[in-house]
């Protein structure tokens, strides 16, 4: 199971949108996550019986700017997540897929970058919104897509990045236990919580 | 969303619990956020024999005391059969040996007695999308043992989702509760030794299922069950570790038709910020029976579960227990109702161990309460 990090979402956002929401061009702005948001989820299913595997972690750490752009403004930021704070409920079941799958012995965090993320104003991100960034996951870095959305403030924004994720695409081999053999794509949900700097 | 749906179930158990009067499978297996019984046992409706995956969680997250991690202690005949050395073609084997000592006292009556209740071997062989399960061993009905196969079904696998069988199994609107003397079961005429020829279809997702069940008559004119029926079931996981379902059957037999209607709920209620350890099981069953005698009026009864588990200990768990049975809705007379309380113990893979006292008021006898209980003792092979 992998735990993407997805931080990017509306987190960062939420900082000096109102200054963009009018159009208007701003330094740039820097915030970073709350530590005490809701954490990153993630959602497997193991077949053949269709089982619903669902792990929780901490929330993730994150270092955002919000930076002007022609016509609006962008996001760069990265995010970093704990990889062994996740949970799945059942003990033997987070042995294997920590030690064994993802090896957080040699891969103990999972990092997300993103380095362009255009929007015109904050009102645009109150609905899910495309992504692109880089992961880097059990040692492996590939560029990723997804969701985010995100609501909030001058101060504050929270918001949910979504997306999917190829366990084959960063060497991560098909979980497999008595019979039950976890699907390759593993959905992911990053709540985040962002305070401006 | 989510802790309204759960305060909605909290709301229907103590409707059940309140509500006054005018009411092997291993269901709580939802906290664990397994909604589907074919995680673990190779019957898509549960019980009977477990596959590998069943054989590892009985281990893990039923048992107080786990035994070594890499063991195989919790395979067959303690790892005598294990998936290192099993056949492919042998899906699963277990054996089963159920025995209880049972109390009853009332006003007018002080009984106990021993009862072995059950001594099965299931084995189930698969080739490709096939799976074919019989069941070997002896029932005790009433002062004899019947030794002989108790049931068996064929599987067809058409893909991940859905399957159909095929043999002489039981089927049950409702939960499949593994306490067959809960009126919930025996009421409805559910309880056991209900196992008949049934074709069923089913379709299973992570969040959702659905079951149609042909029930026909057995060609044994001494069959306790000459009831042939329809059964569809279906039910949905709207929230984690959540599982309510709907059921409806039509039955017919010689003496009378009925409809039965069922609705359940099995929530752990971890999303209301309250203990993962606490679960709740709650059902309701409607019947509207006709007597095929002219002139017999319809018949409208009903029956109500509600049981609240806490694990106080990984493989121990207390539960308190609320069952409502009316025969004929217009008549009081036909109420009976019963409150108690249980524990279940599963010390070590293999072993269970369950005790229930319930005090059991019968309209029919009086107003006083009557006591039943019973000691069960399981051992699976």
């Amino acid at each position: 199971m992998k735990k993407q990090t997805n931080y990017l979402m509306g987190l960062i956002l939420g900082l000096g949108l109102c200054d963009l929401a009018a159009g208007a061009v701003s330094p740039a702005q820097k915030g970073a996550c709350l530590p005490n948001g809701n954490g990153v989820e993630f959602e497997a299913i193991g077949k053949p019986s269709l089982l619903k595997i669902v792990g929780k972690g901490k929330p993730v750490d994150c270092e955002v700017s919000l930076l002007p752009d022609s016509g609006g403004s962008k996001l760069v930021g990265k995010f970093k997540f704990s990889i062994e704070s996740l949970d799945t409920g059942i003990e033997l079941r987070n042995k294997h897929m920590k030690e064994k799958y993802l090896e957080v012995g040699r891969f103990p965090t999972a990092e997300l970058e993103i380095k362009d993320l255009k929007f015109k104003s904050i009102s645009d991100l109150s609905s899910e919104t495309a992504f692109v960034g880089t992961l880097l996951l059990h040692g492996v870095s590939k560029e990723i897509q997804g969701t985010f959305s995100v609501k909030g403030d001058e101060k504050e924004a929270t918001g949910e990045a979504k997306f999917e994720v190829s366990l084959k695409d960063f060497g991560v081999a098909i979980p497999s236990f008595a019979g039950i053999t976890v699907s390759e794509t593993v959905k992911v949900r990053v709540p985040v919580s962002v305070r401006k700097q | 969303m989510k802790g309204a749906l759960v305060l909605v179930c909290w709301v229907a158990a103590l409707v059940f619990v309140f509500h006054p009067s005018a009411g092997f499978a291993f269901p709580d297996m939802v906290r664990h956020g397994y909604i589907n019984c074919n995680t673990c046992h190779v019957s898509p409706s549960g019980g009977g024999a477990l596959n590998g995956y069943g054989r590892e969680m009985s281990r893990e997250i039923l048992s107080m005391w786990k035994g070594a991690e890499d063991g195989k202690e919790q395979y067959f005949a303690y790892g005598l059969l294990h998936p290192e050395n099993t056949p492919v073609w042998l899906k699963a084997i277990q054996g089963e040996v159920r025995a209880v000592q049972f109390h009853r006292e009332d006003k007018t009556v002080r009984e106990g007695a021993f009862i072995p209740m059950q001594t099965d071997l299931e084995v189930v062989l698969t080739h490709g999308p096939l799976d074919f399960s019989f069941t070997y061993g002896g029932h005790r009905v009433k002062q004899d043992t019947h030794w002989k196969v108790q049931g068996f079904y064929g599987m067809f696998h058409f893909n991940e989702l859905v399957r159909l069988r095929a043999g002489k199994f039981s089927i049950t609107p409702g939960i499949k509760l593994p306490e067959h003397t809960a009126w919930i079961r025996r009421d409805l005429g559910f309880g056991e030794s209900t196992d008949s020829p049934v074709a069923e279809i089913s379709w299973f997702s992570e969040k959702a299922g659905l079951t149609a069940d042909l029930r026909m008559t057995d060609s044994n004119p001494e069959a306790p069950q000459p009831e042939k029926g329809i059964l569809a079931s279906f039910y949905v996981s709207p929230i984690e570790k959540t599982r309510i379902q709907t059921s409806v059957y039509q039955g017919d037999d010689p003496k009378k038709t009925r409809n039965v209607y069922s609705f359940s709920a099995l929530s752990g209620p971890g999303g209301l910020g309250v203990s993962d350890a606490l679960t709740f099981l709650g059902e309701a069953a409607f019947i509207n029976s006709r007597s095929k005698l002219p002139g017999d009026p319809l018949v409208r009864s009903r029956v109500e579960y509600l049981r609240l588990n806490y694990e106080c200990l990984q493989g121990l768990t207390v539960y308190g227990l609320r069952e409502r049975s009316q025969s004929n809705v217009t008549d009081l007379k036909t109420e009976k109702e019963a409150w108690g309380a249980g524990a279940q113990w599963f010390p070590r893979t293999h072993f269970e161990v369950q005790m229930q006292v319930e005090k059991v008021k019968i309209k029919t006898l009086g107003d006083d309460f009557g006591t039943v209980a019973w000691l069960m003792l399981h051992y699976y092979l």
